[in-house]
């Protein structure tokens, strides 16, 4: 692996000054997720997973636009979970490698900082993550899902299934978390919750300690009918789940509903401590269609033929699915738009119906997500998810939560973004 | 059918059980307890009793049950209802491995008949084969057939899980903690009898009774008596009237149950409830709050302790190696997690996924593997192991890189940046950032001292662990030579030397040793936490704190800080309004006005970092002769290329709009050097907080520029609209109506900057803080900042920071992205250039660039006439003996407070000048990372010459932006590279570049370097 990334290091080099010789017939993509710093540890999986799609298209033949078909030429950047560099690499993808289109990001500032310069220069990104809403740029397709298509969904369950009454909202302290936490205790409310049976907490970044907020936990769900609906982030998720474990709590005492631990977090997880806790996802490794075990197989033989870290034992989850049909839609989008030309892919991509590797999926008409079956999983042994619940249909995506403005506003909303205008003078 | 019925009334007696025959639910009160009298003679000696009930069931029940095609109906829509019941009905051990296998959705349906699966595997072959178990048909008298015998081999594709109706599901678990209250394990039964309680099912109460009496298990008995309790105080007891509900009331308090707390609080609130009731249920609260508080502030007490251990393991590593030695070891958090990792690849090793299992290391690993059973002595193994690794790693960087910076323990500072880059990277590049793990099975679980205080396993090792290594350190430098000559060679290295003591090796040793010390950290945050990569950056500024308050070079002193940090975090958390974050930043408060009040820690002691202030001294900048020469070519190279060389090519469309940017984000970033170069250069402070004030800044602009962008219909600015959207009073914050002016705004947040720059510096320096225990303060503050920063709830944009659409937002009447390029075929061929030149210099962003410049070219001349006039003599002065100074009778915290200030306000310009080319500004600036690079921009570029700031700045920045893109999996290692091998090739920094040279080229070398060179490899390799 080493040699052939020297190699790429050193053929870029070499390359770099031949660049405006290259082949007429390649169009170029960006991959804008980081490969170091505290995300690298969820995005490096996206980059991969993009790579491959790539592959997997240029191996079918390219995208065939205007008679012509086109390979794809990726250009991988580490944004170096940098916020701001997000945006200078942003600037270097659509200005100096001029790519068609972006697939990247994972966190809410990272896709806020690069934000204004897709919509500046009218490029095109792809957002692979679920998120908290409150966005539609018509510079963006969220291919993952918006609040409703996860939180309401796990709300439900909890309640029904799982006859909670009590609940501990615990998260991160960023935006996700915060406005997660208000769409679920808008729903809670209105479901007849008492305000005092909803606890909202949050902890800092990175935060490890996790002994007194167990604790309270341990307290509040003593009565034994409460669940935590959890949205801690990255490095705090072993941390947690390891004192919750070590304080003689269990599922059985108090489910814990993850919103941001996937598989591939399991990864790095004691997955023993876990069994019987639950997450909520549009996409699951164990999804029991050929289309997904061909997809989960292609993966891992990507990952082990490209001699990265974990090989065979790789697994795929909601934001590498997203990721991954990302690249497709875009392709089938300009195959059908005949053109690379943003504004005419941003049309073709409305109302694309396709199938994903976790099943049927639907571009909405118009607000820039995407409908999405959601399932609730309970973690197995295995470091897999067993689907316990799920949709009966897809579920259409909100781009401004339903419970969070009236309808009034909601109409009053407009996209941002946009082709570019001519803007005002000196 | 008599016992049937009982058994039934025992497994489900609720009233939705709707099938059960009239005449038992006329008389269900008095069949519960007949059923009590029979089956506790029947069920106490519990299975072969059960067993004889099964079998009698059988022998009375003419039709045996087709158990199979029973289960089969749980999946169906229409027949799961009588199916689920009839199950239930049957009972006995078949249909509770049944229900235990379909809980845990391992029954499979296979060849038309339902199988139990167990488990997949991965044959040779790569298929998932697993065995498959028949379900018989119970024959009588004998239970168990789920796990007799095998029919086969099943590969997975062809089985398909049985998926059972989710109420059947539902109806079943409950039927199964009923069960569950017969099984011989005890830690089953025990969760059995905790659920039939918190699910308050009444069928339960009758075992619940004989359980409270009868268990082996004290904790068993006691949660059955509380469970048993709490049911009947629901009122799901079928025959309990209302004495019965208070008496368990009045248990539940003698009890001091938690579980019952909130219940009975709703009871007492509820309306309605009368006086005597209302009083029952307030002295059983009362019990149980009095018992709560008893064991939450025991177990908070733990918990601080705890926490105070795990900083102390954190911390004893780097009080050797910084507090003991004077390395600014900025890699310790680095070598960690190379403890972690160790312990980690112990761990794959031995289960044999460390290697591919192709190569031959994977073959090796394979043929040594132990049984799986040894898992747990893994941990054990990896004990060494890691304390090895870690002290071959510490000894690499001792040997390569820390030897030749012992005189200068600031440069050490950017050389142990480079090697911790480096080490994260290589880590990751080996093995990536997602590493899976396994605790072994004793670090699960806790200890329950008292009632309802757990102490988990792990904790508890920690402790040992921390205790012990702090221990055998004590016996170490106590009680062995070795420790003798380490404290010789720290006390008075020269006279350790000349007593014939090799200073060299006893170097070597106690680097190492640290490093082993932080490797043993990582070993033991192994159980707590996951390793990876990145991990040691999370410790690596609180273990600076605890060695800091501690006070350098004393082992003591880490052991009360770490500790007495522990305690305060874990007391001041659970206290009302206070949460993780707010509890850190009074932590942190707290150990800021600890240390201006002990300006040398808690015990202040003669370190080597303690008694030395040569650190600072720059005795190779003394030569000023050429000073003015050199400072007159450099300007007109720097005013050419900014004002003249880059302006051109981005007029003429050499280089893109972007590019321009870029560079004028660097010259925004310089303001920050310029000013730490002014404090720590010439005043010799280090100060670890500039970014702070550069964030500052840029946040005050910030407000200024949202306040002209985007508004949403309640007048609330774009980026902050989704923040607070749920906030009943949608008004805009308040401190935003403070920035709509722009003079205005500019004003203040010089007077924020400076201000907030000069308050810390007065209340410091007044206080002599001074060296390290600065540096650390600062670096408190920054992250005390940082963590109010970030919250949401402080209405300031969280960590997303504050962004701004620039098609949309006004700076000063323009836009800030304007007049968009159009492509050169938009041109008519013959003017191109002009019209392209006449849109060039219309864009907002072309000003900026050029503002930028001039604001840092005026900093960069007053800066200098400032060092240049009698105030600056007296910075440097202080940088050289500060002491000296004080006693002719200068003031001397005045001029350093006021130096700081200037430094502080120029990082805030800075700032200001930054976000609007930048187009967002967010809390990562207060992330103690970058107020850290800015020290190694100063450092690389080289410290006291103001150029050096500029030129580290720009250059540190541009390879960063470089290498990013064109190398993304080794740009750290590049940069790590350069970080090492300038502090020890050039010890003045680029800047001292063409004195080096001129030295090595045109001056044959001497072996003593004298005060005016600065000196090189040649001439510090001759010092050690």
């Amino acid at each position: 692996m080493k040699t052939r990334m020297m190699m790429a290091l050193i053929s870029s080099f070499l390359l770099l000054p031949l660049s405006g010789l290259q082949a007429a017939d390649t169009v170029k993509i960006g991959i804008l997720h980081s490969l170091s710093g505290t995300m690298a540890i969820s995005e490096t999986s996206l980059r991969d997973v993009v790579l491959m799609a790539a592959e997997e298209i240029n191996e079918a033949g390219g995208v065939k636009v205007g008679g012509k078909s086109y390979t794809i030429e990726a250009s991988v950047v580490d944004p170096a979970s940098d916020w701001d560099l997000f945006a200078e690499k942003a600037k270097q993808l659509i200005l100096e490698d001029e790519v068609a289109v972006t697939f990247g990001c994972w966190t809410s500032v990272s896709r806020k900082s690069v934000l204004p310069v897709f919509e500046e220069n009218n490029a095109l990104l792809f957002y692979p993550v679920q998120y908290e809403g409150e966005e539609q740029s018509l510079n963006v397709f969220y291919t993952a899902a918006s609040p409703n298509q996860q939180l309401i969904p796990a709300a439900k369950y909890a309640i029904e299934e799982l006859e909670c009454k009590r609940f501990y909202l615990l998260g991160t302290d960023y935006v996700f978390p915060r406005t997660a936490n208000r769409v679920l205790k808008a729903y809670l409310l209105k479901q007849g919750v008492p305000e005092k049976k909803i606890m909202e907490v949050y902890t800092p970044f990175h935060h490890q300690d996790y002994q007194t907020i167990v604790g309270e936990i341990k307290d509040f769900a003593a009565s034994g009918d409460a669940c935590v609906l959890s949205t801690i982030n990255g490095d705090s998720n072993v941390p947690f789940y390891t004192e919750f474990a070590n304080q003689g709590l269990t599922a059985d005492d108090c489910p814990i509903i993850a919103f941001s631990v996937a598989e591939d977090e399991l990864r790095a997880m004691e997955v023993e401590k876990l069994v019987g806790h639950l997450a909520a996802w549009n996409y699951f490794q164990s999804i029991d269609t050929p289309d997904n075990k061909k997809f989960v197989q292609a993966f891992k033989a990507y990952c082990a033929k490209e001699g990265l870290p974990g090989g065979m034992d790789r697994v795929t989850d909601d934001p590498i699915e997203a990721a991954y049909y990302g690249v497709y839609v875009w392709k089938k989008a300009a195959e059908k738009a005949n053109s690379f030309d943003v504004d005419k892919v941003r049309k073709a991509v409305y109302g694309m119906r396709f199938n994903a590797p976790g099943g049927k999926k639907i571009m909405h008409r118009n607000n820039q997500h995407t409908y999405k079956k959601v399932y609730i999983g309970e973690i197995a042994s295995d470091g897999q998810f067993d689907i316990v619940w799920q949709t009966k249909g897809l579920v259409e995506p909100d781009s401004y939560s339903k419970l969070l403005h009236s309808k009034k506003e909601l109409k009053a909303i407009k996209p941002t973004g946009g082709p570019v205008q001519q803007a005002q003078g000196h | 059918m008599f016992i049937r019925m009982v058994l039934e009334a025992l497994l489900f007696h609720s009233p939705s059980t709707a099938h059960r025959p009239r005449i038992c639910r006329n008389t269900s009160c008095l069949f519960a307890l007949l059923a009590a009298v029979f089956v506790s003679g029947v069920t106490v000696a519990q299975e072969p009793q059960a067993d004889e009930a099964t079998a009698q069931n059988s022998e009375t029940t003419p039709a045996i049950p087709d158990l199979n095609s029973l289960v089969m109906q749980l999946a169906g829509r229409d027949t799961y209802k009588p199916a689920t019941e009839a199950l239930i009905t049957i009972g006995g051990n078949d249909v509770e491995a049944i229900f235990a296998h379909i809980k845990n959705r391992k029954l499979y349906l296979w060849q038309d008949r339902i199988v139990y699966i167990p488990a997949f595997g991965k044959t040779n072959a790569g298929v998932s084969m697993g065995k498959a178990y028949a379900m018989t048909t119970p024959a009588p008298g004998r239970g168990q057939s789920m796990a007799g015998q095998v029919i086969g081999e099943v590969s997975k594709p062809d089985a398909r899980m049985l998926k059972v109706q989710r109420k059947a599901r539902k109806q079943i678990t409950k039927a199964m903690m009923v069960i569950g209250l017969h099984n011989k394990d005890v830690t089953k039964r025990r969760v059995a009898a905790k659920k039939v309680g918190d699910t308050r099912q009444g069928a339960a109460l009758v075992r619940l009774g004989q359980m409270a009496e009868t268990d082996k298990d004290a904790k068993t008995r006691f949660l059955a008596k509380e469970s048993a309790a709490l049911i009947i105080l629901s009122g799901n007891a079928p025959d309990a009237d209302e004495a019965e509900r208070l008496a368990a009331a009045k248990e539940l308090g003698q009890l001091k149950s938690i579980r019952a707390f909130h219940m009975l609080k709703d009871l007492y609130e509820a309306e309605g409830v009368s006086d005597t009731d209302a009083a029952v249920y307030d002295t059983a609260i009362t019990l149980i709050e009095r018992h709560k508080t008893v064991s939450q502030w025991t177990s908070h007490t733990f918990r601080g302790f705890s926490l105070g251990t795990i900083l102390v393991l954190i911390a004893l590593g780097l009080a050797i190696t910084f507090g003991l030695m004077g390395v600014i070891n900025m890699a310790h958090g680095e070598m960690l997690m190379i403890g972690a990792i160790a312990t980690w690849a112990t761990f794959s090793f031995f289960s044999g996924t460390l290697f591919s299992s192709e190569n031959w290391a994977g073959k090796f690993a394979i043929s040594l593997r132990p049984p799986d059973t040894w898992f747990d002595w893994y941990y054990v193994v990896a004990l060494p192991i890691a304390f090895l690794v870690s002290a071959f790693a510490g000894w690499l960087t001792e040997v390569l890189v820390v030897r030749w910076l012992y005189k200068r323990p600031l440069d050490s500072l950017l050389a142990t940046i480079g090697v911790s880059l480096i080490m994260i990277q290589g880590i990751r590049l080996w093995k990536g950032d997602n590493l899976g793990m396994r605790h072994p099975s004793w670090a699960t679980g806790g200890w329950e001292v008292m009632q309802d205080v757990v102490l988990p396993y792990n904790r508890l090792f920690l402790i040992t662990l921390a205790s012990s290594c702090l221990l055998s350190i004590v016996l170490l430098f106590r009680y062995t030579r070795i420790g003798l000559l380490i404290r010789a060679t720290v006390q008075n290295r020269e006279i350790a030397q000349s007593l014939g003591v090799n200073t060299r090796l006893i170097d070597m040793f106690t680097f190492s040793f640290g490093a082993g010390l932080a490797g043993l950290a990582g070993y033991g945050l192994f159980l707590t936490s996951n390793p990876t990569p990145e991990m040691g950056q999370t410790y690596i500024v609180q273990a600076f704190q605890t060695v800091v308050v501690g006070g350098v070079g004393k082992l003591i002193g880490v052991m009360v800080s770490g500790l007495g940090i522990g305690f305060l975090q874990k007391f001041i958390e659970p206290l009302p309004l206070m949460d993780p974050g707010w509890a850190t930043v009074v932590v942190l408060l707290i150990v800021i006005g600890f240390i201006q009040r002990r300006p040398a820690g808690l015990f202040p002691d003669k370190g080597r970092l303690a008694n030395q202030t040569d650190g600072n001294s720059m005795p190779w900048l003394a030569t000023s002769s050429s000073t003015n020469r050199r400072d007159l070519i450099l300007a007109i190279l720097f005013v050419g290329a900014g004002l003249i060389v880059i302006p051109g090519l981005y007029l003429t469309g050499m280089i893109l709009p972007s590019t321009l940017n870029k560079f004028g984000q660097y010259l925004a970033f310089s303001m920050i050097a310029i000013g730490l170069d002014l404090v720590w250069g010439y005043v010799g402070i280090l100060s670890l907080c500039q970014c702070l004030f550069f964030a500052l800044g840029g946040y005050c602009m910030g407000f200024y520029l949202i306040n002209h962008g985007p508004m949403d219909e309640f007048g609330i600015p774009a980026c902050l609209a989704y923040v607070m959207s749920d906030v009943a009073d949608k008004r805009p914050p308040g401190y935003l109506s403070l920035f709509h002016n722009f003079p205005i705004s500019v004003f203040l947040s010089v007077l924020v900057t400076g201000g907030i720059s000069f308050i810390i510096g007065a209340t410091c320096f007044r206080s002599r803080v001074r060296g390290v225990y600065f540096s650390i303060l600062t670096q408190a503050i920054l992250v005390a900042f940082w963590n109010v920063w970030v919250k949401n709830d402080m209405r300031m944009g969280g960590t997303n920071g504050l962004t701004f659409d620039p098609t949309k937002t006004m700076l000063m009447g323009a836009t800030i992205a304007n007049k968009p390029f159009p492509n050169p075929e938009d041109f008519n061929s013959g003017g191109y250039l002009a019209q392209y030149i006449s849109v060039a210099i219309g864009q907002t962003r072309f000003w900026l660039y050029i503002t930028s410049f001039l604001v840092l070219a005026t900093s960069f001349f007053l800066a200098r006439m400032l060092v240049r006039s009698r105030f600056g003599r007296v910075m440097v002065a202080i940088r050289d003996d500060e002491t000296r100074l004080r006693f002719i009778g200068y003031q001397t915290w005045v001029y350093k407070a006021v130096a700081f200030a200037i430094a502080g306000g120029l990082a805030g310009i800075g700032g200001m000048l930054y976000v609007p080319q930048k187009g967002i500004i967010t809390p990562k600036f207060m992330e103690p990372f970058w107020s850290i690079m800015v020290v190694v921009w100063v450092a690389l570029g080289g410290r006291g010459t103001l150029w050096g700031a500029v030129l580290g700045t720009i250059g540190v920045s541009m390879l960063y932006d470089t290498m990013t893109s064109i190398a993304p999996e080794y740009w750290k290692l590049v940069l790590g590279g350069l970080f090492i091998l300038v502090p020890i090739a050039l010890p003045g920094g680029i800047m001292s570049l063409p004195a080096v040279a001129k030295k090595l080229f045109h001056r044959p070398s001497r072996s003593d370097g004298t005060d005016t060179e600065p000196p090189t490899i040649a001439t510090v390799g001759g010092h050690v």
